[in-house]
Order: structure tokens, then C-alpha cells, then sequence
């Protein structure tokens, strides 16, 4: 087993590993919003001009909230995959994480989900890896 | 020997009461917290409700609860407006900025067969007593056409406003229904401001909680728990009150409120029976109103609803129910059928009403401003030459009615700022009527776009809930879907 490039990287990645899971209901919430808006029914920014901003927070971070113990379920494991392969080239991991969590994402939408939800899916997951490996890229 | 027959008449009465013919309790409750806030439009609407439930079933026993209770005092404002002359006092209410209440009249109300007041403490005692007394094969029926307030705390504090300006909790209300044998349903029809808060009476203590309370509970609510309903608008005064209790029984009497007949085909469910539920979804697809009423098989799937699915699609439409609904809702509004040049005409609608309405409040607020100014110019003009008019109650003023009343209005009469005065308080009321309809336009919209937001909701339930919420959501369905 190689060592890290930098020692640096050994805690930056920890702090990754702990803050970016968090990240994933945001990044989700910023796709759906896109998708709201551009092709959906526009119902964020409709209740955002309409009605009460403060509901709608609220909603945000209870759903939030729910998404944390996913967010730490899903990302810890890809995220520590990260870990394992970084030391191999970031290009790797992007690779190697990129496309199996855009297959799972397809996957859920298909067949868990709705075909209609692919887009949204989709696009958080590679989002959520890309964010990560530019970061560790930087380390 | 006198013991024995007093243990076999309570035996008897025991048997008299077990072998009662199951029979529909109606508890039908209404009017306003105190006499300025208590509409006769609310009472039309009681007295409308009131004829209808005992023409449809001879046999309902019906229990009325309006303001204080029948007791010989006024409890009832009606408004029209006055005469344009010295005699109605006209130009010294405009004056004197008392142009709304001069056109009020007061009267003792004309409920018949009233059983008792909406104070609280009466009230509540009330309810518990007959909620206690039903028995399995029962059923109830609660109506409640009044006023309500935002709880501080969540919306299971979201309030009815009963007379002496009391009030009782949708938590509190639930507490009594906790008092109905499990094995009667009870179905409930709220039209107050934020009765959507009520919504919760179908959940254990009122809480934000998925589950359902123990027994057969489902209702009715004219709005969300944080928006204000018809009834809170200027419509309550100037006669045009349609509220969602309007359309309710509307549909289930077959004819409106001014007995005409209903057109529309009624069972929107197609199921082949005029239940509770065919009466909302009546309400939603053809009221005109400002009202966007919810049932609590609605609430429930929103409360459903996991955060991954809640904004997942907002694009498709699925040809359910909900589906069909706003479609039907969308073609009386002139809306294209096809997508996405119904959401894009459906926007920009409501973006042009929305700046109509911020130029109707625009023109409001500097109205009421100019109307202040040219009130105190007036009432300091009116002062220097008569104090007494400046101090009522007392009898300086007293003399001044006596003795200079009329001299004073022709001056007011004559006065420069008075036609301007006059010009703009009527388009202060005539603004009141713009944006009323401006927001009746606006509900429009939001209730295509709600029921395609059903639509969807329903589609995800049917495919992602598990069995124990399905058995739920059959429940409240059952419930609702029952005839009156």
C-alpha cells in the first residue's frame, strides 16, 4: 500500500468524509428545484413568491433532517472508497465512482422510484461525487 | 318496595336506551366571537344548512349552537350601505372615519332552535355530553361556519373563535372526540380561516403524527392551516360570501344557495353515489371563490409524503382522479390542454394578477393615507367650529347633536375636500371588491396546480406506502366516502 501524497490529505479527507454527507440533501434539493422550474411546475418558486418562506424552510430542513441518516449511509461508503483508490489518481476515482453511482442512480429510478425521477437522480449523484473529487484533488 | 321499582325503572330505561334506534346526530355550530365580528352572512349560511339537513332526513337529530345561545340580545351584524344624506349621518361618519360602521345594523339572530351558545365553557360541556351519548350504529356530523385564528405554537393550536371571543383548540377538540364510541364515525366540515389546522382531529392528541386516532374520524377543511379563508375576506360584509360550506351542500342539495339548480355532474368520482367526498371535490373543481379547500385523505398523503419523492417530479400528471380534476378545473379556466404551454399560461396569469393585486394594495395604502389627511383637515375645520363634535361621550357632544347637527353637515357638505373625500372611501370599498376578486382569480390557478400536485401524490402512495399507511388512507377514504 502506497502512502498518502501529502499528510495534509489524511485529515482533509477525514473532514470530507464528515461534511460532505450533509451536503447530499442540498445538492438534491438544488437539482429538483432546476428541474422544478425549468421543466416541472415551478411549486418552490411558486411558494416562494406566494406563500409563507418560512414553511417552506421548514419543510427544508425537516426533509433535511430525514435525509441526514441516508446521506451518511450512502456517502460513508463511497466516500471511503474514495479514500481507498485516491492514493491511485483522482481520475480513477471519479471513474471508478462516477459511473456505478450513476448505474445505482438509473437503477432506483427505474425501478424503485420513477423513470421520471432519472434526471434529478442522476444528476445529484454525479454532483455529489464530482464535488468530492475535486476536492481531494486539491489536497 | 319503593327501591325496588326505582332499580326496575333504571333497569328499564338501561334496555330503553340499548334497544335506541341508531339514528344521524348533526352538530351544527356558528357565528362570530363578539356582535362587530358576527356577519349575518354566517347565519344565511347556518339557516341554509339547518333547512337542508332536516329536509333530508326527517329523523337527523340536530344539534345548533350559534353565538349567545338565543338569548333576546343583538348578536347579529348586517351591513348595507347607508344613504348618501344628513339623515343616515352619512357625512359626518365620513368625516369622523366611522364610513363602515354607519352602514351597520344590529339584530338578535334568526337561528331556529338554537340549543345553546358557542361560549366556550358551555360549549365544550355540550359537546361532551352529546359526543358521550352516542352509541354504536351512530353517526355524527360536525359543521362549524365561523371565524378562527393561527395557533402560535404549530397548527394543532390553530383555533375556533366562539362568542364572548373565547376559543377551543383543534387539540382541544380533538380531546373531545376522543369521548365518541370508537365505532361511530364521525365526519367534520370547518370553513373557518386556517381550519386546515383541524385536519389534525384526525390524529392522536392533534399531533403532527402520520397515524390515525382510534376510531372513524374524516373531515372537511375550506383551507390550509396557514392561509385565511373566504369568509375572512370583505365578502363576509358585502353580501358576496360563497365560502366553501356554499358549494359543500350545494352539491349534496342539489341546488345552491339561492336555490338554484346545480348543472355540473356531481359524482366526480363516478363511484355512482353522492357521499361527502363527491360534495368537496365538487367544491374544488367549480367553486369561485377564495377558498382551496382540502380533505383529510389529502392531508394525510401530504403528511405521507418522504422527503425523496417530494419534489422528485413535478412535471407529469398521472390520469388519476386528481388528475382528471385538474384538468377539468384547468379547461373551465381557458387553460391550453398541453404541456408545458398550460404551466407556462398558468404562470404568467398568475404573475399579471399578482402585479394587478400589488397595484390595487399600492393605490390602497396611498388612498387610506390621502383619506387620513383629508379626514383630520376636515374634523379640525369641524372642531373649530363646534368642540363638542371632537369629545363623544360626553355632554359637550351631546349638545352638539342636539343643537348644531345639522348645521354642521351642511358645512361638511360644503366643504372643499368633501367630494374628494367622498371619491376616494368609495373607491376604498370598490378596491376591497378588486382584490377579492383577484384573489377568487388566483385560487383558481392554485387549484389547478394543487390538484395536479394530488395527482402525483396519489401515484406515489399507491406505489411506494406500505400497508399499515394503506390501511390508513382506506380508512379515512371509507369515512369520507360516505353519504351524508
Amino acid at each position: 500500500m502506497p502512502a498518502p501524497r501529502k499528510t495534509s490529505s489524511n485529515t482533509a479527507v477525514t473532514a470530507l468524509m464528515l461534511l460532505s454527507p450533509p451536503l447530499l440533501y442540498p445538492v438534491f434539493y438544488l437539482v429538483c428545484l432546476i428541474q422544478d422550474t425549468v421543466l416541472g411546475d415551478r411549486l418552490i418558486i411558486d411558494h416562494l413568491r406566494y406563500v409563507a418562506r418560512r414553511d417552506l424552510l421548514e419543510l427544508f430542513l425537516r426533509d433535511w433532517a430525514a435525509a441526514l441518516p441516508v446521506s451518511y449511509l450512502v456517502a460513508v461508503p463511497v466516500l471511503g472508497l474514495a479514500v481507498l483508490i485516491v492514493r491511485r489518481g483522482i481520475a480513477g476515482v471519479c471513474t471508478s465512482l462516477a459511473v456505478p453511482s450513476l448505474a445505482v442512480a438509473a437503477m432506483l429510478s427505474a425501478t424503485v422510484l420513477d423513470i421520471n425521477a432519472l434526471p434529478v437522480l442522476a444528476t445529484s449523484a454525479a454532483v455529489f461525487i464530482l464535488l468530492p473529487c475535486w476536492v481531494l484533488s486539491r489536497c | 318496595m319503593l327501591k325496588r321499582r326505582l332499580i326496575a325503572g333504571a333497569c328499564l330505561l338501561q334496555v330503553m336506551s340499548w334497544n335506541a334506534p341508531a339514528a344521524d346526530h348533526a352538530w351544527v355550530i356558528g357565528g362570530g366571537p363578539f356582535l362587530e365580528n358576527s356577519q349575518a352572512q354566517i347565519e344565511f349560511n347556518i339557516n341554509w344548512v339547518l333547512d337542508f339537513l332536516r329536509d333530508s332526513d326527517a329523523d337527523r337529530v340536530i344539534h345548533t349552537y350559534f353565538t349567545d345561545g338565543g338569548a333576546p340580545f343583538k348578536d347579529v351584524v348586517e351591513w348595507s350601505r347607508p344613504a348618501e344624506d344628513p339623515v343616515s349621518l352619512q357625512p359626518l361618519a365620513r368625516v369622523f372615519d366611522a364610513v363602515e360602521e354607519n352602514g351597520n345594523h344590529y339584530r338578535n339572530s334568526r337561528v331556529p332552535g338554537v340549543d345553546g351558545s358557542t361560549s366556550r365553557a358551555e360549549l365544550l360541556d355540550e359537546l361532551e355530553h352529546g359526543f358521550s351519548a352516542l352509541r354504536p350504529g351512530d353517526r355524527a356530523l360536525i359543521v362549524y361556519n365561523g371565524h378562527g385564528l393561527r395557533g402560535e405554537r404549530d397548527a394543532g393550536d390553530n383555533t375556533l373563535r366562539l362568542w364572548n371571543d373565547t376559543e377551543v383548540t383543534a387539540r382541544e377538540f380533538e380531546q373531545l372526540l376522543d369521548k365518541v364510541d370508537p365505532a361511530v364515525p364521525v365526519r367534520f366540515l370547518f370553513a373557518q380561516c386556517y381550519s386546515g389546522g383541524f385536519s389534525r382531529l384526525i390524529r392522536p392528541g392533534g399531533e403532527d403524527v402520520l397515524e390515525l386516532a382510534p376510531g372513524q374520524r374524516c373531515g372537511f377543511m375550506a383551507e390550509s392551516e396557514d392561509r385565511e379563508a373566504e369568509g375572512c375576506s370583505a365578502s363576509v360584509k358585502i353580501g358576496d360570501y360563497r365560502d366553501y360550506t356554499t358549494y359543500f351542500f350545494s352539491a349534496l342539495s342539489g341546488t345552491d344557495r339561492m336555490g338554484r339548480p346545480v348543472t355540473q355532474d356531481v359524482d366526480l368520482d363516478h363511484d355512482g353515489r353522492l357521499t361527502l367526498f363527491d360534495a368537496h371535490l365538487y367544491a374544488l373543481a367549480y367553486g369561485y371563490n377564495g377558498d382551496l379547500p382540502r380533505a383529510t385523505s389529502e392531508t394525510f398523503l401530504e403528511r405521507w409524503q418522504p422527503w425523496y419523492l417530494r419534489w422528485l417530479d413535478t412535471r407529469t400528471v398521472p390520469d388519476n382522479l386528481y388528475g382528471k380534476l385538474s384538468r377539468i378545473v384547468a379547461g373551465r379556466l381557458g387553460l391550453p390542454d398541453t404541456e408545458p404551454d398550460l404551466v407556462r399560461e398558468l404562470h404568467a396569469r398568475k404573475r399579471s394578477l399578482q402585479q394587478e393585486m400589488n397595484r390595487a394594495l399600492e393605490e390602497h395604502d396611498a388612498n387610506k393615507q390621502r383619506i387620513h389627511e383629508l379626514q383630520y383637515g376636515m374634523q379640525r375645520d369641524v372642531g373649530e367650529r363646534w368642540p363638542g363634535a371632537l369629545h363623544p361621550y360626553t355632554g359637550n357632544h351631546q349638545q352638539f347633536m342636539d343643537e348644531h347637527l345639522g348645521e354642521a353637515q351642511a358645512f361638511i357638505l360644503a366643504h372643499a375636500d368633501y367630494p374628494e373625500l367622498r371619491a376616494r372611501q368609495d373607491r376604498q370599498m370598490e378596491l376591497d371588491r378588486v382584490m377579492l376578486k383577484i384573489e377568487r382569480d388566483m385560487t383558481q390557478l392554485d387549484k389547478v396546480l394543487r390538484l395536479r400536485r394530488l395527482a402525483r401524490l396519489l401515484d406515489q402512495f399507491q406505489r411506494h406506502a406500505g400497508e399499515a399507511e394503506k390501511a390508513w388512507f382506506r380508512q379515512l377514504e371509507q369515512c369520507e366516502r360516505s353519504a351524508l
